[in-house]
């Protein structure tokens, strides 16, 4: 299949789970998991590399790059908002953060996963491209990152809605952080549908946490050693 | 029609209008040796567009609301890149699966406790 008709397929896929879902409200048909399973068939299948598929998947994952810049309309029209509750926000967005790394690299290590492994996991919390920069940094494999980054955005859909049916949650803010912070790009779409200022929230985070990680990257190296 | 895939002509040139800030956002990441992706310095060029009042936020509305809704798509790609790691496809995948959930857990769990704890006890929760 060409390139073109890789492209088309993901489209396809999309657009095929994303209808079933919206009938059924299954998770396990969200389209974030059926069409990359679908496809991870159709390339096992067939033989096909992964490479050969990405250069028909490359450019639907770079619109991933005008969607990040599209967050500014969101913060924007929240910003009195978002300035007046900077405590709140501050104080998760550090706990958040602390506990992403932290919890991630201990897991891994219990889960038996290797030290490249762990460290490949540790920035997985954050948005892809800002964590595979960090995974870098530390001295991971960026390419396994993007796949933990994929599967806490997947299970956090998950544990994200049930968390904010059950937690007796009065304020949105905790609503919306806590779905950036826990599940960064499909946490926030989550979080737009629960409301717009969740979902400013929620992306604002999302973008700080990424970026607070990036700049905290070489002190965590440090800590960590050498590979 | 909210549903619909393709977008209507106005949308898709108000998602085209993102654009512009992408590129200037990727090309100063990149000739400044930024340690940040372009996209992100493209949304502080838009930010600051947008508070200097050179562009208005009804010219990209509609445009940032179909990306937003279509984002999931735009994921699957990386999503797919999991067949390269075949490590992952036996009993390791499942632990670190159960590392990932049992993780981001923690992580929803404790920050929405910190910003409500906090919201609270500034009286506006």
């Amino acid at each position: 299949m060409s390139a073109a008709g890789w492209a088309a397929a993901t489209v396809a896929l999309y657009a095929a789970a994303r209808a079933l879902y919206r009938r059924s409200g299954a998770v396990f048909l969200s389209p974030l998991l059926l069409a990359p399973a679908a496809l991870v068939a159709l390339l096992l299948g067939f033989h096909v590399p992964y490479a050969r598929y990405m250069q028909g998947g490359e450019p639907l994952g770079r619109v991933l790059g005008p969607v990040t810049v599209a967050f500014a309309l969101p913060l924007y029209r929240q910003r009195s908002l978002l300035r007046r509750h900077a405590v709140e926000l501050g104080a998760g967005l550090l706990v958040g953060s602390l506990v992403a790394v932290s919890s991630s690299l201990a897991l891994a290590w219990a889960a038996g996963l290797d030290g490249v492994a762990a460290r490949s996991m540790a920035p997985r919390s954050v948005t892809t491209p800002l964590a595979m920069l960090a995974a870098s940094t530390l001295g991971g494999v960026p390419s396994l990152t993007a796949v933990f980054v994929i599967v806490t955005g997947l299970v956090g859909i998950v544990l994200g809605r049930l968390i904010v049916e059950r937690l007796p949650l009065r304020s949105p803010l905790a609503r919306g952080a806590l779905l950036g912070l826990g599940a960064h790009g499909a946490g926030t779409a989550e979080a737009m549908q629960l409301g717009a200022l969740e979902g400013a929230v929620a992306g604002l985070v999302m973008i700080c946490a990424g970026l607070l990680l990036l700049a905290g990257a070489p002190a965590l190296r440090m800590v960590l050693g050498a590979v | 029609m909210r549903s619909l895939l393709l977008p209507s002509a106005r949308v898709a040139l108000q998602a085209g209008l993102l654009l512009p800030f992408w590129a200037a956002g990727s090309l100063l990441s990149a000739k400044l040796h930024l340690p940040v992706p372009g996209a992100v310095v493209g949304m502080g060029l838009l930010l600051g567009a947008l508070a200097l009042g050179l562009v208005r936020a009804e010219w990209l509305e509609e445009g940032a609301e179909w990306l937003f809704r279509h984002m999931l798509l735009f994921f699957i790609p990386a999503a797919v890149g999991v067949v390269d790691h075949r490590e992952l496809f036996g009993g390791a995948g499942l632990r670190a699966l159960a590392a990932v959930a049992a993780s981001t857990a923690l992580v929803m769990l404790s920050t929405g406790a910190a910003v409500e704890w906090f919201a609270r006890r500034r009286g506006d929760a």
